[in-house]
């Protein structure tokens, strides 16, 4: 950091007449902050984070190397897990491009855990009642799902740009209210008679995704889109004018201001865009990965992609790499789960490590 | 009688410069002191070193007679030194008396006597005549009612010396009046009054004695009215001898920045621009110079579209664009270089390479619906070249770039455009002396080549070496006009200082 000027009276004598606006200081500016910062941040943390986990398993494994190795290798010993980790990472980079449009745009969408439930209770429903079958039925329930995140997000967004209201609060509670009218919708409406749990009626099989490795694995064609959506990100991001003014109201609000940019319009298609990802993530893990909307389906997916789109340093294909990553490790904790006496929730121990380390602003300072 | 408080052969030092420079000051009881000087003269370094805030390096500070060590605005609260400063610290959603003794709290165990406080206050109030209701939120209090609440904050410590720094920069007139009345009364009851300010008017109206410094030295220390205005005016100023200007006048064509009666408010509802005109001529550069705080910094912004237009019009190339947006207003040809530059000026986590191109989208990179990253790349290097911005590639990250080279790139990125118009404000502020002339070279070359400019600043030196014309600005209006010839400093200075017209 450059060293604070000395307080010289010049510094007192600012015209106090004009309105100062105080930059947001907290974690989530050293999140946008992410974007130009080098690739060695990302890489020594998700190092450190790792070593962080295996410490832990030298406390409470019983087997803490043979833990460790199903953790970091487990992914990679059958075609299975494989294709799981595929099936994961699909979600994981919808999640984390809807986190990075909001970081890249200055709002930060929290919410992408209740975007995703409601959009893929919406898929659910949707490709069961369509009236259509295949591909069609495929494309409308996920269209539907992208639609019900975005307008799961559209009320923070108003009031984020209306009336600045701060919507990483918003969005946050959003994720319990969507959590409870999923489970009221289903129960009331969509549950499935024949099922003990809460779940809507399985999905015929032509409305899946298509699978790209034979059952059971779960990978399927989602992968391709997913990959399209990261590639059209980055086309917006980088080789755009419009994406380029949306960066600069988001990095830097006065600035865009002086440059003309209308910040407002900008902020609010970006969070709609974010929910939408978020939806359509959860139309994606319902048509690809469960077949049915059941309730409490997402391993956290849309929290995970904060910490996704944070490794990815906000950039749509550092954010493909990022979520191969993170799922071969969750994928791992199952494997790890089944051989060993530790958990599966040592992935959120080290979503948390990962993103104290990432947002750090010390750590493996790039000299870009 | 001893004065209480004598500051003897203060300095200090930040890095290689030295802020307050063998720096005497002696207040008395029962009198008002004036501390003049310019922008960064060292006065609040000076108050600063007195209240506990910073260490002074070397120098005695004593109270009767006895030096003491004020290691900490708590300290200094303690031995009866209170400061206000331009900048209220309270906490809107409290009362009145609330603020007036947080961290101070009058207590019984755990237990608030709020009773107690309230009566506290209310004395002081009525004892000082500053007017407030001690259960008020401070949030639905006027700016001259918070700065009363900041003076009791003092008060209530039962403090000696009370140090205002600048206070009258916030009020209204009205609410400057009565605040003469209350600082007489301070004086009156045996307070030392040191009063921080750059208007010579106010201070001849409350102040007993004066102390002048310039470039951290003390200048003179004398009565008031034992000093003309002019003398102090000299004094503040220094009539340094600046090398006359070898720039030539310009030669001014038609009018391309008509700004009429323009009127603008602060949040708070000052009127900080107060009926200001002004035009600027083709191949003429027209410096509006002033006193930090006296509506430049707005009168900017509401030409450039930056701030909400209260009554006025401002035209641009003959279009009209009163109240326009800052895309509006660039639309109608007029760049400009803002005093912020950083946070304003540019993005600081963005390449240099991107900073340019960001404002200059539209007009050259192409009408290619996607941009190409070598047609940035080399706008960006040739704007670089041209305007001898020195960063190791575009590459790197704006915030990197020392504050010279920032400004270099902003210029490339505004004056790179074919406007005819370009408003700039403290285009070399904290810039060394080799880019402080290429800044000023530039806008005189601009200015050669037909473009008008506004150069807004509030250094002497700088508009009196390359303006064509000078107005000088004091409190929200255009106070003195010089055209056909450079004003000299002497002349300049004194209208900054007197704000009359």
């Amino acid at each position: 950091m450059t060293q604070a000027p000395p307080p010289t009276d010049a510094h007192n004598d600012a015209p106090v007449t004009s309105e100062q606006i105080p930059p947001r200081t907290n974690w989530f500016t050293a999140a946008r902050r992410v974007v130009p910062l080098g690739l060695s941040q990302s890489v020594i943390a998700v190092v450190l984070g790792v070593v962080v986990c295996f410490v832990i398993m030298l406390f409470v494994a019983e087997n803490p190397l043979e833990a460790f190795g199903s953790f970091v290798f487990g992914t990679f010993r059958n075609p299975y897990s494989i294709g799981s980790m595929i099936a994961i990472a699909t979600v994981l980079v919808l999640t984390a491009l809807a986190a990075a449009v909001g970081f890249r745009a200055g709002a930060f969408n929290i919410g992408a855990e209740g975007q995703l439930v409601l959009g893929g209770l919406a898929a659910a429903v949707v490709a069961g009642n369509a009236g259509v079958q295949g591909i069609g039925a495929q494309i409308l329930a996920l269209v539907a799902a992208t639609v019900t995140g975005a307008l799961w997000i559209a009320v923070p967004a108003v009031l984020r740009v209306k009336f600045r209201t701060n919507e990483i609060l918003t969005t946050l509670m959003f994720n319990y209210i969507a959590a409870d009218l999923a489970l009221f919708l289903v129960t009331d409406f969509f549950r499935d008679p024949d099922s003990g749990a809460v779940e809507t009626p399985p999905l015929d099989e032509s409305v899946w995704l298509a699978r790209i490795l034979p059952p059971p694995s779960p990978a399927n064609v989602g992968v391709f889109l997913v990959v399209v959506i990261a590639v059209l990100a980055w086309i917006f991001f980088d080789r755009t004018r419009t994406g380029m003014r949306m960066e600069a109201a988001g990095l830097q609000p006065a600035f865009a201001e002086y440059l003309g940019v209308k910040s407002g319009r900008y902020l609010f298609v970006s969070l709609a865009v974010s929910g939408g990802l978020a939806g359509l993530a959860g139309g994606v893990a319902v048509l690809g990965i469960t077949h049915s909307y059941i309730s409490g389906f997402s391993p956290q997916y849309g929290f995970l992609g904060i910490t996704v789109a944070l490794i990815g340093r906000l950039r749509p294909l550092g954010i493909l790499v990022a979520a191969a990553l993170y799922a071969s490790l969750m994928t791992g904790a199952t494997a790890m789960q089944a051989s060993s006496n530790v958990p599966f929730s040592l992935v959120f121990v080290l979503q948390g490590v990962l993103i104290l380390l990432i947002t750090s602003q010390r750590l493996g300072r790039s000299g870009s | 009688m001893q004065p209480p408080l004598k500051m003897r052969d203060i300095v200090k030092r930040f890095g290689t410069m030295t802020a307050v420079d063998h720096v005497d000051l002696e207040i008395n009881a029962g009198e008002v002191h004036a501390l003049l000087g310019e922008n960064g003269a060292g006065k609040s370094t000076l108050m600063n070193c007195l209240f506990g805030l910073i260490r002074p390096d070397e120098g005695v500070i004593e109270l009767d007679g006895e030096a003491v060590e004020v290691t900490s605005p708590k300290r200094a609260l303690a031995l009866g030194i209170g400061m206000v400063h331009q900048h209220f610290k309270l906490v809107p959603s409290l009362t009145v008396a609330e603020n007036v003794f947080l961290g101070t709290e009058a207590h019984a165990g755990p237990f608030v006597k709020e009773a107690e406080q309230i009566r506290t206050v209310e004395r002081l109030s009525a004892e000082y005549g500053l007017e407030v209701k001690p259960r008020d939120k401070v949030r639905s209090l006027s700016v001259g009612a918070q700065q009363r609440v900041e003076i009791l904050r003092a008060l209530a410590k039962d403090v000696r010396i009370l140090v205002l720094d600048e206070p009258t920069a916030v009020l209204t007139p009205a609410e400057t009046e009565r605040f003469f009345e209350v600082v007489r009364g301070f004086a009156a009851s045996g307070l030392a009054v040191v009063l921080i300010s750059h208007h010579l008017s106010e201070v001849r109206r409350i102040a007993d004695r004066v102390t002048v410094l310039r470039r951290g030295k003390r200048v003179a220390a004398n009565r008031i009215d034992e000093v003309t205005n002019a003398d102090l005016a000299a004094l503040i100023t220094g009539n340094d001898d600046f090398a006359p200007s070898t720039v030539e006048m310009g030669t001014p064509g038609e009018v391309r920045l008509k700004v009429d009666d323009l009127r603008l408010r602060s949040a708070r509802g000052l009127d900080v621009v107060d009926g200001v005109s002004l035009e600027v001529r083709s191949g003429e550069i027209v410096g509006v110079l002033g006193i930090a705080g006296n509506g430049q910094t707005e009168l900017v912004e509401g030409i450039t579209g930056l701030r909400a237009v209260v009554g006025g019009t401002v035209s641009v190339a003959g279009t009209d664009v009163t109240g326009g947006s800052p895309a509006a207003v660039r639309a109608a040809g007029l760049v400009h270089i803002p005093e912020d530059r950083i946070g304003r000026g540019m993005a600081g986590y963005w390449s240099v390479a991107d900073n340019i191109a960001v404002g200059r989208l539209d007009d050259a990179l192409g009408s290619d619906r996607f941009l190409s990253r070598r047609r940035i790349g080399g706008l960006a290097t040739a704007l670089m070249g041209r305007f001898d911005v020195r960063a190791s590639s575009p590459r790197q990250l704006a915030k990197r770039l020392s504050g010279g080279n920032a400004q270099k790139m902003v210029l490339a990125r505004e004056l790179s455009k074919d406007a005819g118009v370009v408003v700039c404000a403290e285009p070399t502020r904290g810039l060394d002396i080799a880019a402080t002339a290429f800044v000023r070279n530039e806008l005189v070359t601009r200015r050669d080549a037909g473009g008008a400019v506004l150069l807004v600043s509030s250094e002497i030196e700088e508009v009196t070496q390359i303006a064509d014309r000078v107005l000088v600005m004091s409190a929200g209006r255009i106070v003195a006009e010089y055209s056909g010839r450079r004003p000299t400093e002497a002349e300049v200075g004194r209208a900054m200082l007197e704000g009359k017209k």
